[in-house]
């Protein structure tokens, strides 16, 4: 997506206007109306800054169509003369940065000062903006990453910020962790709203199509709490871009093969924007089959996944404005067939077995059981009012359905009777309003309602694991932004009512669905505080305390978990989690080529909800199985991140992370599981330009080295954790600028020595070895 | 401040609607069709004579009272034909899933271990599609005066072509798991 300054020119002499964009920001000077502009003899001067640190940026190249090109100078000015009066467009390119195309009306002699994102690769954010949406805490994927990962999951495209790791099942399935947190203590938010699906199991992915997305972020300081569902470990929100004001026809098209699956994906994006109205529509279409370790096939392990989604702006007035966002997500997802297993025998057999039951010699596209197919449906409808400079007011209603059907091998022909299928509604309803209460205290305030509904399949010949249930939510919040000279505060507080109304099937006979009720209200609270001590230090704290009520999964489950080959059973007498989190982040620039930067964080979390192996099997007639209760404890984690980036102006790039987790359960005094192992990551990029500058290549070599998780006791874990395993990976991108578009030529390789390895968050790695090398090619044209 | 106060109350509207519109109702409970409940192996001696039943049943299924295993005593150094019988009694009429299991023949083996190995012998006397076991029907030969288990498997979509499968080994099959009882086997 191309980011679209919004302009607007105003008649008045030397007036100065500020334009609103995320990664833009443009003053337009009148220079003086004696040159009464004539049709083709207008001038545009202007200045190119370096955002993060305010500097002006050289040999930036920035073109009009029909013109030479022009570069700015060692003070990042530029000049363009002998324009016409009307529109244009402005292309922005520099090594590094992402390019940028500006949409601009040319009335008379225009200064524009444009701020480009330099230091996108590495860490963003170095001047204190006292911001909520701006701080330290946030760390964000841009545009660039979006789209040069777009064939892979939501999780597996994040997992590249420090504290973001990843649960796997198999290749296709994979969820993020955040600082050692996943599953209902993570909340995905699509477009201000919460995703609403079936989170709480370790097999199902997030329902997000990030190729529709603009910008994804990680939030996990106090302004957190704006949000419903009380995420203990933190947030990733996903944000679509504006469409702005360009009255072209503008779009990306993207094209992946995926050699180790022989996987396509294909995504479109098409966008038209306008004063009044905008549209923007994505599709994509993946069609993986069966991965390959470096030894075997991983059979049954092929994907169809095909989204759409829509987008539309409409400026009523000055003051209104609305947009609409619907988005369809649709997967069919193969589960690695020799993970499908029984009871506790199959298992240890399964485990021991040194090549999965059931691998085919020969590649396969087709889907068998056991088997995922999830539909889920997204509309968002949303308007703002502004009401004055320091009021704004807006209204969101969204609607989800969810539809998760879970195939599994069964007798009698039923395999393609799905053995769990549910349908989740959920409607949501906000209130918000902002309020600029002086210069430097701005505010946020909300009502959010949420009311879910979810039901069961009777016709799938299985009891569900998840009963039927209504959920009714209430939450209240305020974030306050407090700005002081080099230092900003961030005050935020919610609180949420639930009213919880189930139907668990009795654990007694006889065997009856019977009505239970729950109501809980939970308070949290948080506060961040951002400091500037000198030009390039800047440390940011926050300490928050949240609560998190047990979700339907953790009070009413109750049966036969295949995909953990156990029988899980729900606790109706927990209570919810109190969690108390300090974190604080410190980072440094040095001569700008250097940046050092530290996160730390201690939580502990009281009445921490876990599932607890019991002492006894339960025998059944298809043996003997593993019985999980949802216990409560308290739990302590801790843990570090640290990146160092080294950036040479011209060419090279070279950042290194590390990051380190660790978590006790304080009542069994074990260590907690599914914590990501320590990691280390060095990724080497070298770009050079040609062609007038016009044309860009970069080359990057990367390394990933994962130590052996440690400190597990035996009967924790069904095997003993994976050892420690390397990998490498290259690619290489060619881009040339022409005219009016952009191609992009692309070609990778990951796990580039076809190590044979398991990593610890992938809960196949009881069964199969981790994918093999894979080379892709990719093809990219924007216009 | 009009058009925020006509879509607010629309906004309103609409989700009290949606919410009223979707109560929700008690269901009730799945006939579990694919359930088993019961094992019955049926031994009769060759040559004619008592036939004794073998018998685990579990009718409330998971959790809620224990199964309940009924065995008998087994002549010594006799021959006989063992038949298996799979019903789900949780369901009205009983089903008989039996006759299941056998229109799958190929996807399914019973398996029968016995601790210690030496007491009997068990061998396949029946075939599926493909010419494989599936061990609804078997032939058991006991020795001399014993105790020891016996333990039933019944895996579906096992590799019927894996190693010493086809001669009652479990070991390389995979597959699922669909059935595994142990009973006390006693040989007078």
């Amino acid at each position: 997506m191309i980011n679209f300054a919004k302009i607007m020119l105003r008649t008045n002499m030397l007036q100065r206007i500020p334009i609103k964009s995320v990664l833009l920001l443009i003053v337009l000077l009148h220079l003086g109306n004696t040159l009464a502009a004539q049709d083709c003899n207008i001038k545009l001067k202007g200045q190119v800054l370096d955002e993060s640190i305010n500097e002006p940026l050289s040999n930036v190249s920035i073109s009009i169509v029909g013109q030479p090109v022009s570069y700015t100078d060692s003070l990042g000015n530029f000049e363009i003369n002998n324009l016409c009066k009307g529109h244009v467009h402005l292309f922005i390119f520099h090594i590094g940065c992402e390019s940028k195309k500006v949409f601009m009306e040319l009335k008379r002699d225009t200064f524009v000062t444009l701020k480009l994102d330099h230091h996108y690769h590495a860490i963003k954010n170095v001047v204190l903006k006292g911001d909520a949406h701006n701080d330290e805490s946030i760390r964000s994927i841009g545009l660039n990453e979006i789209l040069a990962s777009s064939n892979k999951t939501l999780a597996e495209a994040t997992a590249t910020l420090p504290g973001v790791a990843i649960l796997k099942t198999g290749n296709n399935v994979s969820k993020p962790i955040i600082d050692g947190f996943f599953g209902n203590r993570v909340q995905i938010v699509n477009d201000g709203v919460l995703l609403n699906s079936q989170q709480w199991g370790n097999d199902h992915a997030p329902e997000i199509d990030i190729a529709a997305a603009g910008e994804i972020t990680v939030i996990k300081g106090a302004e957190m709490l704006s949000y419903p569902g009380n995420a203990l470990g933190g947030i990733i929100a996903i944000k679509s871009k504006s469409i702005g004001q360009d009255p072209h026809l503008h779009g990306i098209a993207n094209y992946f093969f995926d050699e180790n699956g022989r996987g396509q994906t294909a995504n479109v994006l098409l966008q038209k924007g306008g004063k009044k109205m905008g549209i923007k529509w994505v599709g994509t279409y993946k069609n993986f089959g069966d991965l390959k370790s470096p030894q075997y096939f991983l059979t049954n392990t092929a994907k169809r996944e095909a989204n759409t989604a829509l987008q539309i702006e409409k400026q009523w007035s000055s003051k209104w404005q609305s947009h609409l966002n619907y988005s369809f997500y649709h997967a069919e997802i193969g589960i690695l067939i020799g993970s499908h297993i029984g009871n506790l025998t199959d298992l240890q057999l399964a485990i021991n077995s040194n090549k999965p039951f059931n691998t085919k010699d020969t590649f396969d596209r087709t889907i068998n059981a056991p088997r995922q197919n999830v539909n889920h449906h997204f509309l968002t409808l949303s308007t703002n009012y502004f009401a004055n400079t320091k009021n704004t007011y807006s209204i969101t209603y969204n609607l989800q359905k969810n539809n998760r059907k879970e195939f599994d091998i069964r007798r009698g022909g039923r395999s393609s009777v799905a053995s769990l299928s549910l349908e989740k509604w959920s409607n949501y309803l906000e209130l918000k309003r902002n309020v600029q209460i002086n210069p430097r205290v701005n505010a946020d305030m909300g009502i959010q309602q949420t009311y879910e509904l979810n039901r069961t399949d009777g016709n799938t010949g299985i009891i569900a694991l998840i009963p039927n249930y209504a959920q009714y939510n209430a939450g209240a919040f305020i974030c306050t932004n407090i700005r002081k000279n080099q230092s900003a505060f961030n005050i935020a507080g919610r609180i949420d009512f639930t009213n919880l109304t189930a139907f668990p099937i009795t654990k007694t006979l006889p065997k009856v669905y019977a009505k239970q009720q729950k109501v809980f209200l939970n308070k949290s609270l948080g506060i961040s505080h951002q400091q500037q001590l000198l030009r390039k230090w800047s440390v940011k704290s926050s300490l928050l305390y949240v609560e998190r009520a047990p979700s339907v999964s953790e009070l009413y489950s109750g049966g036969l978990h295949q995909g953990v080959s156990g029988i899980e059973e729900g606790n109706d007498a927990l209570k919810p989690e109190k969690s108390i989190k300090a974190q604080t982040s410190i980072q440094k620039v040095m001569h700008h080529h250097w940046t050092f930067k530290t996160e730390l964080f201690v939580q502990n979390v009281r009445n921490f909800i876990y599932l607890q192996p019991q002492q006894d099997f339960r025998l059944t007639i298809r043996g003997a199985f593993p019985v999980f209760d949802y216990q409560q404890t308290n739990a302590l984690l801790g843990g570090a991140n640290a990146m160092i980036v080294w950036e040479n102006d011209k060419h090279w790039e070279n950042s290194f992370k590390v990051s380190y987790i660790n978590g006790r359960n304080l009542k069994s005094k074990e260590k907690l599981i599914y914590l990501p192992p320590a990691s280390f990551t060095n990724n080497l990029t070298y770009r050079t330009l040609f062609n007038k500058k016009q044309n860009e290549l970069s080359a990057n070599l990367g390394f990933n080295y994962v130590l052996q998780q440690t400190g597990l006791t035996a009967t924790q874990d069904l095997k003993a954790a994976p050892p420690s395993y390397f990998l490498a990976n290259v690619g290489l991108n060619y881009q040339w600028k022409l005219s009016e578009s952009e191609l992009l030529l692309g070609i990778a390789c990951s796990n580039l020595l076809n190590t044979v390895y398991r990593d610890y968050l992938n809960r196949q790695r009881y069964f199969a070895d981790e994918q093999g090398r894979n080379v892709q090619v990719r093809v990219m044209v924007k216009f | 401040m009009k058009l925020f106060n006509h879509s607010f109350a629309l906004v309103c509207c609409l989700f009290i609607l949606l919410v009223s519109a979707c109560k929700n109702e008690k269901p009730t409970v799945e006939n579990e069709e694919e359930t088993i409940t019961t094992v019955q192996l049926k031994f009769t001696p060759v040559g004619g004579g008592q036939s004794i039943d073998f018998k685990y049943q579990d009718v409330d299924g998971n959790g809620a009272n224990p199964p309940i295993y009924t065995t008998d005593l087994l002549d010594s150094n006799t021959n006989y034909t063992v038949q298996v019988t799979l019903l789900n009694e949780a369901s009205n009429p009983v089903e008989n899933i039996t006759d299941e299991v056998q229109s799958e023949g190929v996807d399914h083996q019973f398996f029968y271990m016995l601790q210690p190995t030496s007491i009997a012998t068990f061998q396949y006397n029946d075939k599926d599609d493909n010419g494989d076991a599936i061990g609804i029907s078997t032939l058991c030969q006991t020795k001399g005066k014993s105790e020891g288990k016996l333990k039933v498997i019944l895996r579906h979509k096992p590799n019927k072509k894996a190693m010493e499968v086809s001669v009652g080994d479990i070991t390389n099959a995979g597959g699922e798991t669909d059935i595994e009882v142990e009973f006390d086997f006693k040989i007078k």
